[in-house]
């Protein structure tokens, strides 16, 4: 297949002829109408860097006990109201419970307990040796930036906000966060977790502000004038974010995709490897970056390793699924037309050998992947 | 799922995000890094081995910004642990000391011990001002004794000569 056979990912940035004010929100697995959110245009953007600056004097100053106070409020939060952050999850980006609870839940809960038990260490000041300069003594000062400016994606719509705004609070920033459009409708929800944080401890609800919109929103938070931004998504889409910044010299972190090799050896374990291989593909339908997107199998071992995936037993649906969207996708509707795509293009050889290619929106067949747990 | 896949396919090489395992043949360690290392991307790894020294060379050649030693994922998990990629994967990190710290700006910072408030005396360059210098690094810098003491004799003797010529001047 030609490089220019292949099918284009409509995820890619698209600008609309005309700016919508809103985003039409959906729940991907039954496609069910969730309302409508409106979009933070440049403006709305900027007012809320503004505020998050100003406020973010007052937190700079603040101590590490009072900042660890903050996080325990969050995370008191996120355990006490599991299931309903579970449940608004699921609605939004059409997942299982069970990914939801291991793969947003969990990670969240783990993030703020090292951040409040580590965090300090890392961020203290650090003693230098004097050097030739012994009449000196040389620090270190782990300063806060300012406004952090966050745009996220869609797969993990409550780690993707946690995971990143947590350090990013803990350093002493503020924070404004350009959440997907592809699951907009959660947002507020995510919003209540800081609001409530903040003010139970006296501090301004502006320190964190999620912000709504399409590509142009995220853009808008380069010139917005924060003080680093954080971008997870598309190769393409970052180099825009690139773009954008060289304009104000805004540093950037990316984190872009990924082809991540999952290697059996001869000597592997084999039921461990294939247990591995399984959550590596198929985890969240392969929606995550770091999705084990080529398995490479050692010559020796690759026929019993083969069996072994597509043995019968890993095709059945789980007795726990408690959604009919077994192997609904978190993406946007045009994502399913693009597998397709890809699954019909003939691949040179490589041969399939699940009959999963009967990719039904929201149904999971007796036949479907092992994803289907998870 | 998609058996008997080459390198050389499309699918190989561009992210996917989907449902899709597309199993590859490789002979062996040396193939299986060529393979593992022969896309722009380079943001986890995993390897499924038994050998430790076979996990170390692993650990040590692929290019990516984790390698997991017989669990997927795991390393995300351990928030200790930095986050990110290398190439077309990206660059900075999250998580960990690292990801805490890119959210900081930090600030070289040089004080006094003691309160002594002497100009280290830099300007005007006076004669021999150089040379002085010079002793100064050979005494400090060279390497073994011998150089050292070649640099302090140096030093001394500019120290002198300067010392002399001041006292001449008076």
């Amino acid at each position: 297949m030609h490089m220019s056979e292949t099918p284009t990912d409509p995820n890619r940035a698209a600008h609309p002829a005309r700016e919508p004010r809103v985003i039409e929100c959906e729940d991907p697995a039954t496609g069910a109408s969730l309302g409508f959110v409106p979009v933070d245009g440049p403006e709305g953007v900027r007012r809320a860097v503004e505020a998050a600056r100003a406020a973010q004097t007052a937190w700079a100053e603040a101590s590490f006990t009072a900042r660890r106070r903050v996080l325990g409020r969050i995370l008191e939060h996120v355990v006490t109201h599991a299931d309903e952050l579970v449940e608004i999850v699921c609605r939004d980006a059409g997942k299982t419970r069970e990914n939801a609870i291991m793969g947003e839940i969990w990670p969240v809960l783990e993030k703020l307990r090292w951040t409040m038990a580590q965090g300090e260490r890392h961020l203290r000041p650090e003693r230098m040796p004097s050097g030739i300069f012994p009449h000196k003594r040389a620090s270190i000062r782990y300063a806060p930036r300012g406004v952090v400016g966050i745009v996220a994606p869609w797969n993990y719509p409550l780690q993707n906000v946690l995971g990143p705004a947590i350090p990013a609070l803990f350093a002493g920033n503020a924070v404004v966060l350009k959440v997907s459009e592809a699951v907009a409708f959660s947002s507020a929800r995510f919003q209540r977790i800081f609001d409530e944080a903040f003010e139970a401890e006296g501090f301004s609800r502006d320190l964190v502000r999620l912000v709504n919109g399409f590509v142009p929103t995220g853009a808008a938070l380069v010139g917005a004038g924060v003080d680093l931004l954080i971008f997870t998504g598309s190769m393409e889409n970052g180099k825009k974010i690139i773009a954008e910044s060289a304009e104000t010299l805004t540093p950037v972190i990316l984190e872009l995709g990924g082809k991540d090799p999952l290697i059996v050896c001869d000597d592997a374990a084999l039921p461990q490897a294939v247990h591995a291989a399984l959550v590596g593909v198929f985890i969240a339908a392969g929606q995550n970056c770091m999705a084990a997107e080529r398995v490479l199998v050692f010559d020796a071992v690759y026929d019993d390793f083969v069996r072994g995936v597509t043995a019968p037993s890993c095709g059945r649906a789980r007795p726990w699924e408690t959604r009919p969207s077994t192997w609904a996708p978190a993406s946007p509707r045009p994502r399913w037309r693009w597998w397709s795509a890809w699954w019909r293009t003939p691949s040179r050889g490589g041969r399939a050998r699940s009959s999963a290619a009967s990719v039904g929106r929201g149904r999971g067949t007796s036949s479907s992947p092992p994803c289907s747990w998870t | 799922m998609l058996v008997d896949v080459t390198p050389d396919m499309p699918i190989m090489q561009e992210e996917l995000f989907g449902p899709v395992m597309c199993i590859a043949r490789v002979s062996g360690e040396a193939q299986a890094l060529e393979v593992a290392n022969g896309t722009r991307f380079g943001l986890g790894s995993t390897v499924m081995t038994t050998s430790f020294s076979r996990a170390r060379r692993f650990v040590e050649a692929l290019r990516a910004g984790s390698t997991s030693i017989n669990d997927f994922g795991l390393p995300y998990m351990n928030m200790a642990l930095p986050f990110g990629g290398v190439g077309g994967s990206g660059f900075g990190r999250l998580n960990g000391r690292e990801g805490l710290r890119a959210c900081t700006v930090p600030k070289a910072v040089l004080e006094d011990r003691l309160p002594l408030h002497m100009p280290s005396k830099v300007f005007p360059v006076a004669p021999l001002d150089y040379e002085l210098f010079r002793g100064v690094l050979r005494a400090l810098y060279g390497r073994g004794a011998s150089s050292k003491l070649k640099g302090g004799a140096e030093l001394a003797v500019t120290l002198r000569s300067k010392l002399s010529a001041r006292l001449r001047s008076r």
